[in-house]
């Protein structure tokens, strides 16, 4: 199979079998425009961010064979749970938004949605307080504002809600 | 980086991923994720996966601004109950509403709008009970069924066909049973009351026709029941829901009511009841189309179907012959080939007599070798309708099985065109059923 070469920001080169190259809808667009034996630049991918997506790729492929899941289709709960018990310890919050951002630019769909469910887990039955902590978000409303949105949508708040 | 940094549609997925109650949540946290949460596509994919709605229909049917007003008013309106419980009531009357307006347009036409918190408390108050919360969400979606203008409870022996329900007729006597709407239910109950006098007890559906069938509701268990041949004497009635299924449910959640409902969605959907057609009425018919409950047999070309439905009204718990009744529907047919003998095929042929062996357990109780069904002397020509026609044993066990035979002759009685024949009636069970309805 046809290895496609992609530079990093940092200037780190990667060869991506091309299977797993295509499906980042960005590297295939520019697979399209230019030539294939050209290296494809991606100067908003870190080194340290493309070496986790090799690595994510590399297991979902595995989770692929394991449970006939083709790649792409239906993120089924197997799929996405192996995915999360595999990655997400070593993971940190930040390292996730990350990714996130980077497999967003990328277009990669299936991991996308991979990191999506590990953000979600996280957040899960969390305080509001808490998820302003984990997100990293500025508290921007003012009393007032507050007690208005939770009025709004105190429906919302009659389930369990975890402190952290 | 935080999560304000992450692309719109990550935030969209996560959202998603969350759920209705969380994104509420999170558009608490800060304005712009409250912008997120308040998206559209996010609200249209909650309406859709938890109410199955494809436009924004609020619980009055009137169609909202948007999906997010949509899902919110269904939660406001509905705050007083567990979302989960509202949802499953949800499912269930989708199953039926949506069976009977592609099967059964004129009976989804009788369904009453949702009676109103007031509606139900005052119902409460009326017959000092405390209804299950899973009916009282069924009573907040759909109040019973609209019979006024269709001689309901009239003298007229036919009443209405188009209950909920459904039922049976065999020889005179014609059963179709409905959903009361609440002040019905009061008026039916305090009547009943009269002569049973038991605290608790509601009566939630009937017969609309002249021969009484009562369903009962006992708020306190949850449980309901259907009266038996003893109910205005004893009191006699049986469960009509397994109560294995009921215990396992607490905390005022029993729901015999909804388990009942759903089940008849279920049968419904999977055509295991269908809607018979009777001299141009319609109505939906217990008599199971499918196996197991429903035997096939084909001989010569000639089809015989059978099934059997549990009848409580007529059942006797305290007789120990004929305590169980049962009725049974024997349709049969000529294929499109034909009646086909030894090699000849003829284009009809006519009953001349009927065997059958009805048996309690492997005791058989009952052997009838006569002329005719129901006094007639069907005859079949190839690709008709069915002949249909009903009859009814009573047995003494609660579980038992009817098979037998029939005598035809090819071309007709007056004008037989060949030997008689046999023609197989499959063995069918008669049973006390888990579900009675």
């Amino acid at each position: 199979m046809k290895k496609i070469s992609v530079r990093t920001s940092d200037g780190q080169e990667f060869e991506l079998e091309e299977n797993l190259a295509m499906e980042s809808a960005t590297i295939k667009t520019s697979l399209d425009a230019f030539s294939r034996d050209d290296i494809i630049l991606l100067p908003n991918v870190n080194s340290w961010e493309m070496v986790k997506i090799i690595e994510f790729f590399t297991k979902v492929q595995e989770l692929e064979t394991k449970f006939g899941v083709k790649f792409m289709e239906k993120k089924e709960g197997r799929f996405l749970e192996a995915f999360q018990a595999e990655f997400d310890k070593d993971l940190s919050d930040d390292n996730l938004y990350c990714l996130l951002w980077t497999v967003d630019y990328l277009g990669i769909e299936v991991l996308l949605e991979n990191l999506c469910h590990l953000m979600a887990e996280r957040t899960k039955n969390k305080t509001v307080e808490s998820c302003r902590n984990l997100f990293g978000v500025q508290h921007d409303y003012t009393p007032e504002e507050e007690a208005e949105i939770r009025e709004d949508y105190s429906w919302a708040f009659e389930g369990p809600e975890i402190e952290e | 980086m935080g999560l304000e940094a992450v692309g719109d549609l990550a935030l969209h997925i996560i959202l998603r991923k969350l759920g209705a109650e969380e994104s509420g949540r999170a558009a608490c946290v800060s304005k712009q994720l409250r912008a997120s949460a308040s998206e559209e596509p996010l609200w249209s994919h909650f309406c859709a996966q938890e109410l199955h709605l494809s436009q924004p229909l609020d619980p009055h049917g009137n169609l909202a601004p948007s999906f997010k007003a949509c899902y919110q008013s269904w939660r406001e309106s509905f705050h007083m109950y567990p979302w989960s419980l509202v949802k499953r009531v949800k499912r269930c009357w989708g199953k039926i509403t949506n069976w009977l307006t592609l099967n059964f347009p004129e009976a989804q036409s009788t369904l009453n709008k949702g009676a109103s918190e007031a509606d139900i408390q005052e119902l409460e108050k009326t017959l000092k009970v405390k209804l299950p919360l899973p009916t009282r969400i069924l009573y907040r979606f759909h109040d019973g069924q609209d019979l006024e203008d269709k001689n309901w409870r009239s003298s007229s022996r036919n009443g209405t066909l188009l209950g909920l329900i459904g039922g049976y007729s065999f020889y005179d006597r014609m059963v179709n049973v409905c959903l009361l709407p609440l002040h019905h239910i009061v008026l039916e109950t305090k009547d009943i009351m009269e002569t049973l006098d038991f605290s608790d007890y509601i009566v939630v559906a009937a017969s609309t026709t002249h021969s009484q069938k009562l369903f009962f509701l006992n708020c306190t268990s949850g449980q309901l029941y259907v009266g038996t041949a003893n109910l205005l004497l004893d009191g006699e009635m049986l469960p009509c829901v397994p109560n294995a299924l009921l215990n396992s449910v607490h905390d005022r959640q029993q729901d015999a009511m909804l388990l009942w409902l759903e089940e008849h969605g279920r049968r419904l959907e999977n055509g295991i009841i269908k809607l018979r057609e009777q001299e141009t009425m319609r109505s939906i018919c217990q008599f199971p189309e499918e196996p197991p409950f429903c035997s096939t047999a084909v001989t010569s070309g000639v089809q015989v179907r059978c099934s059997s439905v549990f009848v409580p009204e007529f059942t006797n718990l305290q007789d120990t012959i004929q305590k169980y009744f049962f009725s049974y529907s024997i349709r049969m047919s000529l294929l499109p080939e034909g009646c086909s003998i030894n090699g000849m095929t003829f284009n009809s042929c006519q009953l001349l007599s009927r065997h059958w062996v009805i048996r309690a357990g492997d005791v058989v109780v009952g052997n009838v070798n006569a002329e005719a069904v129901i006094g007639k002397y069907p005859l079949l020509r190839p690709g008709e309708p069915e002949f249909v026609y009903e009859s009814c044993t009573p047995l003494p066990s609660l579980s038992g099985s009817i098979e037998g035979s029939f005598v035809f002759v090819p071309g007709r009685l007056a004008d037989p065109k060949g030997r008689r024949f046999r023609v197989q009636a499959a063995c069918f069970p008669l049973q006390l059923p888990d579900y009675i309805f």
